[in-house]
């Protein structure tokens, strides 16, 4: 029975967060003004993706019934989509919880029951896993998987996902919740959950196969001179590994010792214990892509070549052979014919099944396309940190230059932004409570100032005092150390962002006027650029010229000093926050990551977060 | 003339309930940019998932549970607070399910029309209602000849007495 005492304070708090929103709604807070055309913009792209959005007497029946998604069973390695009967959206509120049954995502208003069979298909370059129904059409697409190489229906119907880019594995529901995640990994290629519960892990640039219990405890570890790009459990209970540093696939046991292995086969990149007890791999060799299926002696007893960038192979019940590769999944059958093709960007990983593809057009096989290049990591200096303001988590985060979470602060509310300061404290801004505070790594409070209505930024100056973007209080306010404002812009602005800039006035990000402005000590506009909406960010270059972060557009610029565009970043997702590093890069706060692009605009790093709207890089 | 059975376009269907999923993010406690982006994944998962095809009412509350779960998931774990959140959907539903608030929000334009004195000015110039613009606590306070804890007590009694008032106007 729930404490009547919670019960009578959820209502009052509930309502005073009514009330909150019906005043401010009245003084004029609403929607953005290009929200509704966001909108109808992604809800345009999407459809050209080929997702349903049209009414029901245009729709496909197909196509209608592919979102009746409700549950993903395994049965006997194949994929399969059904109905819930019970799923309605006419039901009425759903007060019961957040699991994941009551995700609209995993429910249609349709109502009809297609029972299809799917396939999964991890795009590596698109950071996206597919999932293709037996017409060959994609009826779901998870977006910003991160480097993604691997995915695996579990029996619960959940996902087992590697992110190459991000060093996770993680287990999450068809709807995204992550349920168990394991990040100590550097650049981990493939994962399986095994009998026990446990995990087992290719961590490949660790060089190392591990087992991690629920708990994330390590368990097992075999790291005797491998780089494995494939492990995996057989039904004898030893660990097939592809080990690309020896060039080998080997079979150790659980005292790690090596019970078999073949040798002199190039880069393998995948390896799968077959029934019949012989070895599936996927080969990639200068000399011939392809895939080998090896029996006990280690002799080739099939062999398919003519394969560009294979990543991944699996025997199908039926005894075809599915095969990612760059650009298309292929399906052949025991005489090498191609009998079914599916379009990839670029598939590492196909989920074992037996969904029968469409069948390849005449004109095919086509000459597969290119792989576009593979962002790789980065050489970073070793002392290179990344502190991440993460809002909707009220954390501050610092990662190391391989993206591992070095240092955590907790409760921060609203954290909106985060800077080191020359005495390795730490300059916080909290909007959801409206307050700037010094604190130091224990999170002791050293300073603090909190006449504030949310605001937005604030920067350590020289002479010590504070700059502060206050922002719902339309003011920018320079703070001294024992709190006192020593100067103040409120001139009709609702400033983002503000900061001094080498010549001692300040440049401030002002959403309401849409401009990014430069005002001197005297209050005096010296220098402003207009029609920039939503500006989140802007930032004095070293070159004279201002980067500026459109969070609706979606978009960082750089504009020189008559507001010409001279570079820019687009298709970002509501970036907050964007710096240019000395090495010219530009590291990127997103909604769900922090993303660093070369001035070739391709990602050269990233670190996947809930949401960040700030981030900072330091060398230490 | 009576409301068309279906949606005529996804344009019609955003313009139709934008406003009150928005509001309905707002009372759940998302802040203004949260709403935004949390209604944009609601609708978006709303389009995609066939609601074009629904009456206006039952696409309402599609989009209030894409909404819910897009707020809650968005929080972490500790943030969660089901009970509040079931507390907000049980006063969205006494107040607000009918029209999208807009009843709601007329009543406490009005209740505030009927305030008087220092609270009226309080509760406007805080929240920017009417002609002024939103001033920060300091500035509200000085105008007002009040220390900021004076009023902060304002504030706290003037918004019982619209709750009040918005409760008698309501029952």
């Amino acid at each position: 029975m729930k404490d009547h005492n919670q019960d009578q304070d959820a209502q009052q708090r509930a309502k005073e967060l009514q009330m909150d929103a019906c005043l401010t709604e009245l003084g004029g807070v609403g929607p953005d003004r290009s929200l509704a055309s966001r909108i109808l913009d992604e809800v345009a792209e999407r459809d050209r993706n080929g997702r349903v959005i049209a009414a029901r007497a245009t729709a496909p029946r197909w196509l209608i019934a592919a979102f009746v998604i409700v549950g993903l069973s395994v049965v006997g390695g194949i994929a399969y989509m059904r109905t819930n009967p019970d799923d309605n959206v006419d039901k009425g509120t759903a007060n019961g919880g957040i699991e994941a049954p009551s995700d609209p995502s995993d429910q249609s208003p349709t109502g009809q029951d297609p029972k299809a069979v799917t396939t999964l298909i991890c795009d590596y370059t698109d950071d996206c896993i597919l999932e293709v129904d037996s017409e060959g059409k994609t009826v779901n697409r998870w977006p910003e998987m991160f480097g993604i190489w691997d995915a695996s229906l579990l029996p619960n119907g959940n996902l087992l996902l590697v992110e190459w880019s991000t060093s996770r594995v993680s287990e999450q529901t068809r709807s995204g919740k992550v349920v168990w995640q394991f990040e100590d990994l550097k650049n981990p290629y493939s994962a399986q959950r095994l009998r026990n519960g446990n995990t087992l892990i290719a961590d490949t640039f660790a060089e190392r196969v591990i087992e991690v219990n629920p708990a994330g405890k390590i368990v097992w570890t075999f790291d005797k001179g491998i780089r494995p790009y494939d492990a995996e459990m057989t039904d004898a209970g030893t660990v097939l590994i592809a080990d690309v540093i020896g060039d080998r696939v080997i079979e150790v046991d659980s005292s790690g010792t090596i019970v078999w292995q073949i040798k002199d086969v190039k880069t393998p990149h995948d390896a799968d214990r077959l029934p019949n007890g012989n070895t599936l791999v996927t080969i990639r060799d200068e000399g011939g892509d392809k895939v080998v299926e090896f029996n006990r002696e280690g002799v080739a007893v099939w062999t398919l070549d003519g394969l560009k960038f294979p990543s991944d192979a699996d025997r199908l019940p039926n005894g075809n052979t599915l095969i990612a590769e760059s650009g298309r999944v292929r399906e052949f059958n025991k005489d090498k014919q191609v009998v079914a093709e599916i379009k990839a960007a670029y598939a590492v990983e196909v989920n074992r099944g037996t969904a029968r593809l469409p069948n390849p057009a005449p004109q095919q096989p086509q000459e597969p396309e290119k792989p576009k290049p593979q962002p790789k990591p980065q050489p970073k200096p070793k002392q290179t940190y990344t502190l991440i303001a993460d809002y909707s988590d009220n954390r501050i985060v610092e990662v190391d230059s391989v993206g591992r979470v070095i240092f955590v602060l907790e409760d921060i509310f609203g954290a909106w932004d985060a800077d080191v300061l020359a005495n390795g404290n730490l300059l916080i801004t909290e909007f959801s409570v409206s307050r700037v505070k010094e604190v130091n790594r224990k999170g002791k409070v050293i300073w603090e100032y909190d006449d504030l209505k949310n605001p937005y930024c604030a920067q350590r100056l020289p002479n010590g005092n504070t700059l502060i973007a206050n922002t719902f209080g339309s003011e920018v306010i320079e703070v001294t150390p024992d709190g006192k404002v020593a100067w103040r812009y409120a001139d009709n602005v609702r400033p983002f962002d503000a900061e001094i800039t080498d010549t001692g006035t300040i440049l401030i990000a002002d959403v309401l006027m849409d401009r990014v402005i430069e005002v001197n000590r005297q209050k005096q506009i010296v220098w402003e650029a207009k029609n920039l909406p939503n500006a989140h960010d802007a930032d004095r270059l070293p070159n004279g010229n201002t980067l500026v972060t459109l969070r609706n557009k979606g978009a960082v610029v750089e504009i020189d000093t008559n507001g010409k565009i001279v570079w820019e970043l687009t298709g970002l997702s509501s970036p907050s926050d964007a710096d240019r590093l000395p090495n010219g890069n530009t590291l990127v706060s997103e909604n769900t990551r922090v993303r660093e692009f070369d001035t070739d605009k391709q990602i050269v790093w990233q670190k996947q977060m809930t949401w960040a709207v700030e981030a900072n890089r330091y060398v230490r | 003339m009576t409301e068309p059975t279906v949606h005529r376009s996804p344009q019609e269907f955003v313009d139709r309930h934008l406003q009150s999923v928005w509001r309905y993010l707002r009372m759940h406690g998302a802040d203004p940019h949260e709403a935004d982006d949390l209604a944009q994944e609601a609708f978006v998962t709303a389009l995609q998932k066939g609601a074009l095809n629904l009456d206006p009412p039952a696409a309402q509350v599609f989009l209030r549970r894409a909404a819910r779960f897009a707020f809650l998931h968005h929080l972490r774990d500790r943030r969660r607070d089901p009970e509040l959140a079931d507390a907000v959907d049980e006063l969205w539903d006494r107040d607000a399910a009918d029209d999208g608030g807009d009843q709601l929000m007329r009543g406490l334009h009005d209740c505030i029309d009927k305030l008087e004195g220092r609270a009226k000015q309080a509760i406007r110039w805080s929240y920017g209602i009417g002609e002024d613009a939103a001033s920060s606590r300091d500035d509200v306070a000085k105008r007002l000849s009040l220390q900021p804890n004076g009023l902060k007590t304002l504030l706290q009694r003037t918004r019982q007495l619209l709750r009040n008032c918005i409760e008698r106007a309501t029952r």
